[in-house]
């Protein structure tokens, strides 16, 4: 281990070891946050003038977390500057200090060269140096209490609270022991080897310490590392490409979560391959694959089809006896998967079909009845649905009906990830379409932000019904997100229901099939408000996601009428914007001078300002104005029933621009007569809300 | 080694380090944890060190005496160490040892697992433990016990003793393992899986149980005004087992399942406050 940055030599170290029991492994990747790791927290706890001169470096096993701060300057200076009393509270008539202020100085631990005279008080200003030593001794007990993880416990040592007991704690600045005092133990040079059982080994300086753990075949798990990856993970990772390639595998399925999970299980990787027994390959291959990552966190080895080979790759601890544990980690392998195969034998004494009633016995939640009435709102929903996404509606509801009974199941009760997976395994045995049995599986599909979508249409429709079903319900239910909770997954539930939607490009009355959908329930009309809502910011934030600026996103999306023509509309926009720039200019123009002049009308007035009358007009410009308007409506109107958004906003522009400028020059619209103001207003609104109303509203748009 | 000579082994080993070796309690239970020497000895702050074997039921976990690996009726080996102490890692691992385990030879991991009994009203962080991927034993740091706080934090060692022995003898068949010499573990429990199975799945009388769960908690509660804990706690772990019959029954619908385990861990509750009471006056009158 060297450091990155060639240092000073004025400059000082410090080296910090928190020797523990093992930590949950993701715990420590929490550690890496950027922001809210370990790094981050060490920088807020040095002082600024360090920020820039100071390495930071921070590792990782499962029974260490380790600090390395090169660079330190030998103390930290610091203005300060303490307003004290009036000047004459501060000296007698003899011009003697007074008890006042002799006070104030002793309080602050200043003398009086530190005083100076500003707005007729005195002040205490001068440069305070606090060695970096003191400094340390400090912070890096903050550092240990601070240091949050998501479950702590006690241990029988007072005030203090760790994921797992701390057993040792080295702390070397410069090379001396560091004294923490306010720890409930006592720092030391101390640290250990690998276990079973570690022997301790004193240290003198930092590169001792890491050729010490090197020796001892220990791999530190760096933080932030430019390319994500320290030396354990590229190490294992590395070696098991290396197997899995030596094994005819494809080294791109290995699981990258199953990879992070056994970094941290090991302080020393030591891998190897072992053999699958043959006669549990018939199981669904997903199967064989949660039952090995579950209880042993072993990777299935799969070629490039995707075809499950009867191989699988260990990464054990330290460094044992490969023909010992390697027949051990086989047997234990059997007996698992015994246990798989007698689930999969127990679901098939009955037909997927006939669980269904078994789900009566499933709540779903308790305001919203069990699984059982979930797919049966499911199952009447599809009819509204099949229809406009071209499948068919007895295909759909089918599908509905199947879609819960795979979670009454032994399997999916053993691995519930599997939920989905196997109604689909289950479905095909018992001779239902590939269709539908896929769409059991893809209803669950996105999994996540980035994650992969229902290839299928029906799977789609599916999974489509289950969000939405989900989101009604639990508004319904008043089970809101609220700031950062979001328990029922809400959000993400929204995110794929739009996602889904707009890549599949389905034109739906969606705002329709949501009240649809809370009709179901009866819902009140504050929860219908609060939902809507909720699905209109989704929809929003779905739209900024993929690249519209958000000032569009705003004046665009304004209802959820057809979610998939606000993108096509978003998109004819942007598109303007960039290629078309003058016209659409003019159009927000138009639109931005109307606005405007509405603005201080209230929302009520603006209502009753009633139509426009020819009658009333005085200027010439006026009844240009309101013909053009007249005559420009109509191919307007038409073009934006074609969803020709563009050309309909060229329309708009080439129509009002010139002669709403003339009209804003000449012609007073606030003027003292209440008649023809109002009815210079309602020309105003007119010509305003023929484009914002079925358009957008570009008076949201920030243009310089 | 056998399954009984590792048994004596492990009493050996733990009679070293002070622990008291005791009996099984003779009343149904899911897990040692439900032995008053390990619900009732946790609480307030006297040191205490124990070992012993429970035999365990969990009806749902029956196989018919077909799964090498799940039995509704198996052992552990329970070890209490209060305060637990700094090297208590340590200490187990020589406990691995002392009954033949080659630790250097094996991979050997502390696998994140907090364990928590909702009937119990307890939690606790620690591990499981691995030996070459065979979970073997469940190591707790006890954090609270029927929903009390612990004012000493014990270390409960949970020894799954058909899995260490299965890793002893490196056979992963738990019928197959070697009991004594000439007996099996299935000489003496393959039957009794078998049958016991096809009552708890099969044959058992919910109305029965349900009936007896009723009972036994009226049963418990006049005990706790009667002022009689032994007896009160008993009818604790009766519950607790007869609600695990109807479960395993398929008797408990999930959304009655929650009052269930809460009426048992109120019962727990109740004996727990009792003997925490109890506790409190004996050091009063200590300090008088």
């Amino acid at each position: 281990m060297k450091p990155k940055k060639q240092k000073q030599n004025n400059s000082s170290e410090l080296l910090l070891e928190i020797g523990t029991e093992e930590i949950p492994w993701s715990y420590l990747e929490g550690l890496g946050d950027p922001e809210r790791g370990l790094n981050a927290l060490v920088k807020t706890l040095l002082p600024e003038s360090f920020r820039d001169e100071a390495e930071i470096r921070s590792f990782q096993t499962p029974c260490r977390i380790v600090l390395w701060v090169l660079g330190l300057p030998p103390f930290d200076e610091r203005k300060e500057e303490v307003v004290g009393p009036r000047k004459e509270a501060c000296y007698g008539s003899d011009g003697k200090p007074t008890a006042a202020l002799q006070g104030f100085l002793k309080s602050k631990n200043a003398a009086a060269r530190d005083l100076t005279e500003e707005k007729g008080r005195m002040v205490i200003r001068r440069s305070v140096r606090t060695s970096t030593e003191t400094l340390l001794k400090i912070q890096i007990q903050h550092l240990v209490q601070l240091l949050s993880f998501p479950k702590m416990m006690r241990w029988n040592e007072r005030d203090i609270r760790f994921p797992r007991p701390v057993r040792w704690l080295l702390c070397l600045y410069n090379g001396k022991v560091l004294p923490l005092s306010d720890l409930p133990f006592k720092a030391d040079r101390k640290t250990f080897g690998l276990g079973p059982f570690k022997k301790p080994r004193s240290i003198q300086k930092p590169p001792e310490y890491f050729s010490f753990l090197k020796k001892e075949g220990i791999l530190l798990e760096e933080f932030s590392t430019p390319d994500g990856e320290g030396e354990r993970k590229r190490t294992i990772r590395k070696q098991c490409e290396q197997l899995v390639r030596r094994l005819g595998g494809d080294p791109a399925r290995i699981d990258p979560a199953l990879l992070a999970e056994v970094t941290n299980l090991v302080e020393k990787p030591f891998l190897f391959a072992g053999t699958v027994n043959k006669t549990y390959l018939d199981l669904p291959k997903e199967v064989l694959i949660a039952s090995m990552a579950k209880y042993q966190r072993l990777f299935a080895v799969e070629d490039r089809r995707g075809k499950l080979l009867p191989s699988f790759i260990a990464c054990a601890n330290g460094r044992p006896s490969l023909v010992k544990i390697r027949k051990n980690y086989e047997q234990v392998l059997n007996a698992r998967l015994e246990d798989a195969h007698f689930f999969f034998t127990a679901d098939m004494r009955e037909t997927l079909s006939r669980k269904r009633d078994r789900l009566k016995q499933l709540i779903y939640h308790r305001k919203l009845g069990t699984m059982f009435d979930k797919s049966e709102r499911m199952a009447e929903v599809a009819s509204a649905l099949a229809g406009k996404v071209g499948v068919q509606e007895f295909a759909l509801a089918q599908a509905a009906r199947l879609a819960k009974n795979d979670l009454v199941t032994a399997m999916v009760k053993e691995f519930p990830s599997l939920q989905g997976v196997i109604g689909y395994y289950y479905a095909r045995r018992e001779g239902v379409s590939e269709e539908i049995s896929r769409a059991l599986w893809e209803q669950y599909l996105p999994k996540g932000t980035d994650a992969e979508l229902p290839k299928t249409a029906l799977g789609a429709a599916l999974s489509f019904l289950e969000k939405l079903d989900h989101l009604t319900g639990f508004f319904h239910a008043g089970e809101v997100p609220t700031g950062s909770m979001d328990p029922y997954g809400l959000r993400r539930a929204a995110n794929a229901l739009f996602r889904i939607l707009l890549e599949r490009k389905w034109h739906l009355p969606f705002a329709e099939l949501v009240e649809k959908n809370l009709e179901r329930f009866s819902a009140a009309l504050e929860t219908r408000l609060k939902l809507h809502e909720f699905l209109l910011e989704r929809l929003k934030s779905i739209c900024r996601e993929r690249g519209y600026r958000s000032d569009l996103v705003e004046a665009v999306s304004r209802d959820l009428r057809d979610p998939v023509e606000t993108e096509k509309k978003l998109s004819s926009l942007s598109q303007m914007m960039s290629t078309q720039k003058e016209t659409f200019l003019a159009a927000f123009k138009v639109v931005e001078r109307t606005h405007n002049i509405l603005k201080p009308v209230q929302p009520k007035e603006q209502q009753g300002l009633g139509s426009v009358r020819p009658d009333l007009f005085q200027d010439e410009i006026e009844k240009n104005l309101w013909n053009l308007y007249n005559t420009g409506k109509r191919p307007i109107e038409k073009l934006i029933a074609e969803s020709a958004w563009s050309q309909a906003t060229a329309r708009y522009a080439q129509t009002f621009s010139e002669t709403l400028h003339q009209f804003f020059d000449k012609v007073l619209v606030n003027v003292e007569d209440p008649g023809i103001r109002r009815n210079r207003l309602a020309l105003m609104k007119e010509i305003n809300e023929l484009y914002t109303k079925p358009v957008a509203d570009l008076s949201k748009l920030i243009i310089e | 080694m056998n399954f009984q000579d590792l048994i004596a082994a492990l009493n050996d080993f733990w009679k070293k380090e002070d622990c008291i070796l005791l009996q099984p309690l003779d009343v149904e239970m899911g897990a040692g944890t439900f032995h008053p020497a390990t619900f009732f000895k946790v609480l307030g702050k006297d040191p205490w060190r124990t070992a012993y074997v429970q035999p365990c039921r969990r009806p749902t976990d029956g196989r018919y005496g077909e799964n090498p690996f799940r039995t509704q009726h198996y052992f552990q080996y329970q070890v209490i160490l209060k305060p637990s102490p700094e090297d208590v890692q340590r200490l187990y691992l020589e406990s691995l040892k002392s009954v033949g385990v080659r630790l250097k030879e094996h991979d050997v991991r502390f696998v994140e697992d907090d364990w928590e009994s909702p009937t119990l009203g307890a939690q606790g962080l620690g591990w499981e433990v691995w030996l070459d991927s065979l979970e073997v034993t469940q190591f707790t740091y006890f954090q609270r016990i029927a929903g009390i706080d612990l004012e000493v934090i014990p270390c409960e060692l949970t020894y799954g003793l058909e899995r260490v022995c299965m890793f002893l003898q490196g056979e992963y068949d738990l019928f197959k393992l070697k009991w004594s010499e000439g007996t099996t573990y299935g000489d003496l429990y393959r039957k009794n899986e078998e049958e016991c199975s096809r009552y708890n799945f099969e044959k058992s009388d919910p109305k029965l149980f349900l009936e007896l769960f009723n009972r036994y908690e009226s049963e418990m509660k006049r005990m706790i005004e009667e002022d009689l804990l032994p007896s009160a706690y008993d009818f604790v772990l009766k519950m607790s087992h007869v609600f695990n019959q109807l479960d395993a029954r398929g008797a408990v619908s999930q959304m009655e399942r929650p009052t269930f385990i809460g009426r048992v861990r109120n019962a727990a509750k109740k004996c727990a406050e009792l003997y925490l009471e109890r506790l409190n006056e004996t050091e009063k009158t200590k300090a008088k």
